[in-house]
């Protein structure tokens, strides 16, 4: 990795006033980090590399000129490949939608455009942000750069590869079932979902319009803080959009947690017979590093993710399948096989099924709420059960979702953020989620960051030939 | 429900949504389906006062608010 690929969002931004470094440079810097890694990551489906270093000329004449457009102005990042960028494929990684190239950019693409950054291109996804990898999407899958043999989790697979290879500090991604979160935690790399309704999905090809959710994924909490920054608010637009005010991010990020009081859910691992025995330990010692920065960490027990599980399933198939309904009947083929088999899945859930967990849902977030959330300032929850799992392993069982406890937080639409906690033996990542009240995002980024401090895990990267 | 009833109720979903099921996936299929029926009881084996009724459940605005009001109550 080069010096520039290391520096924070907050740094570069900084270099880039003090006129010691150029957005022309980072970006032909990310360029190539991208040119000797794409074939094999797979990172990025498309690479807009001219539209990029135009850009980025025309930011440094803006800092030269004395225009400041703010904390993203002159950063790079990427987009998963569901999110309309105008004349350029939004594919979906599908052969559905080989040549689908939109007029206008989705509203959080627009957002970080306007604040001056610098879009590299559209990173891969699961196919529809559903499924599995599948050698027979549009694009191949991306890999996991910590060991390219195993998946980088999905579906925003590509922005999670991408950040943790050092590619792009910040890559959006989306979150349905656990989408931003999963890869950020097979990957290593931060990972936010913020409350439902905080960003915009207007323009993100939708999986399952109650459940889904649009954040960044980043190599640190701060440059999480400075993304979301930029991608938050009300848009009038969006139909789920909260008119809410948006905090600052960055302000409250060296609070620390001395006097907070942190839950840890520790009843998922505890029931799922398959968790790998490292996670456990590796989030023990994580919380053993807030305690000793002056949190009361405690448990809690939440209902069995089992529960939040069907309900948020249900919930998600029953939209799913009612978007994809015309394709999967008149064109099935098109789709890879993972994908096609889950949401045909949505055809088995009955319409009565789905306003039961409608309803199951409000009771699961009025009782987290009010019960864990009334007596502490955050929630800490496994991220996932498992690590990543490797590509010639994947499992045959159209629903499987690989070990990943992140649903619960799209049933209740808090908001929720990975963040790296260990290793395993093996070398890949463990994370564990760090869950705020509703719109208090900051608490989480503070949260987050505090712990960051507390562990070394921002300076370990995979090792890769570059 | 035993399984050949199932089976039943599975061919008519699926003939009924015009999907094509490959010969050698309609086994995963059709234990697909049966983990859906699992969700299914356990999503509706639940208490169901009034006050849980589903529109606007995914607006967090309409939970902090009875959240808050239980608070101040």
């Amino acid at each position: 990795m080069s010096e520039i690929q290391d520096m924070s969002i907050a740094a570069l931004s900084a270099a880039y006033r003090e006129r010691t470094l150029s957005p022309v440079e980072v970006t032909e810097d990310a360029l190539q980090r991208i040119a000797a890694l794409n074939d094999t990551l797979n990172a990025f489906n498309t690479v807009t590399a001219e539209l990029a270093l135009a850009r980025a000329k025309a930011a440094e004449a803006e800092f030269m000129s004395g225009t400041d457009l703010g904390p993203m102005h002159g950063i790079p990042f990427g987009a998963k490949d569901i999110y309309d960028t105008a004349g350029i494929l939004t594919s979906c990684q599908s052969k559905l939608r080989p040549d689908v190239v939109p007029d206008v950019n989705a509203h959080a693409v627009q957002k970080l455009l306007d604040g001056g950054a610098v879009l590299l291109g559209k990173c891969a996804t699961i196919e529809f942000a559903t499924g599995g990898p599948s050698e027979e999407t549009l694009f191949p899958p991306a890999r996991n750069p910590w060991n390219t043999a195993h998946v980088p989790g999905g579906s925003s697979s590509g922005s999670g590869a991408a950040v943790a290879a050092g590619m792009t500090r910040m890559a959006l991604g989306s979150d349905t079932g656990g989408s931003i979160r999963g890869p950020a935690a097979y990957c290593g790399t931060v990972g936010i979902k913020p409350t439902y309704g905080r960003v915009s999905r207007r323009g993100v090809f939708p999986l399952s319009f109650t459940m889904d959710h649009c954040g960044p994924l980043s190599w640190s909490v701060a440059d999480a803080a400075l993304s979301l920054q930029v991608m938050a608010g009300f848009d009038p637009l969006d139909p789920a959009s909260a008119d809410e005010p948006v905090a600052d991010y960055a302000a409250g990020l060296d609070g620390g947690v001395k006097g907070l009081r942190i839950g840890y859910v520790a009843n998922w691992l505890a029931e799922d017979k398959n968790t790998h025995p490292e996670i456990p330990a590796a989030i023990e010692t994580a919380l053993a590093a807030l305690r000793a920065d002056g949190a009361v960490v405690e448990n809690v027990a939440l209902s069995s993710h089992e529960v939040f599980h069907a309900c948020g399933r249900m919930i998600i198939l029953a939209e799913c399948y009612a978007i994809h309904e015309k394709d999967l009947m008149e064109r099935p083929e098109l789709y890879g096989r993972p994908t096609r088999e889950r949401l045909m899945a949505g055809a088995f859930v009955r319409g009565s099924d789905y306003v039961e967990a409608l309803r199951m849902r409000r009771e699961m977030s009025l009782q987290f709420n009010a019960e864990v959330l009334g007596q502490y300032d955050a929630v800490i929850a496994p991220a996932t059960a498992l690590p990543a799992g490797r590509f010639d392993a994947q499992p045959n069982d159209p629903l499987a979702l690989s070990g990943y406890l992140t649903v619960p937080f799209n049933v209740t639409g808090n908001p929720a953020m990975s963040v790296c906690c260990g290793f395993t033996s093996e070398g890949l990542p463990i994370s564990m989620q760090v869950v705020g009240k509703p719109f208090d995002e900051a608490m989480v980024l503070r949260v987050g960051a505090a712990y960051e401090r507390a562990s070394a895990w921002r300076h370990r990267r995979p090792t890769l030939s570059a | 429900m035993d399984d050949a009833a199932i089976k039943q109720q599975y061919d008519a979903i699926v003939a009924r949504a015009g999907l094509s099921i490959p010969a050698d996936r309609e086994a995963t299929m059709v234990d697909t389906y049966k983990d859906i029926l699992k969700w299914s009881r356990i999503v509706r084996n639940r208490p169901r006062p009034a006050s849980l009724e589903p529109s606007n459940a995914y607006f967090l605005a309409t939970v902090t608010r009875v959240v808050d009001g239980e608070k101040g109550a």
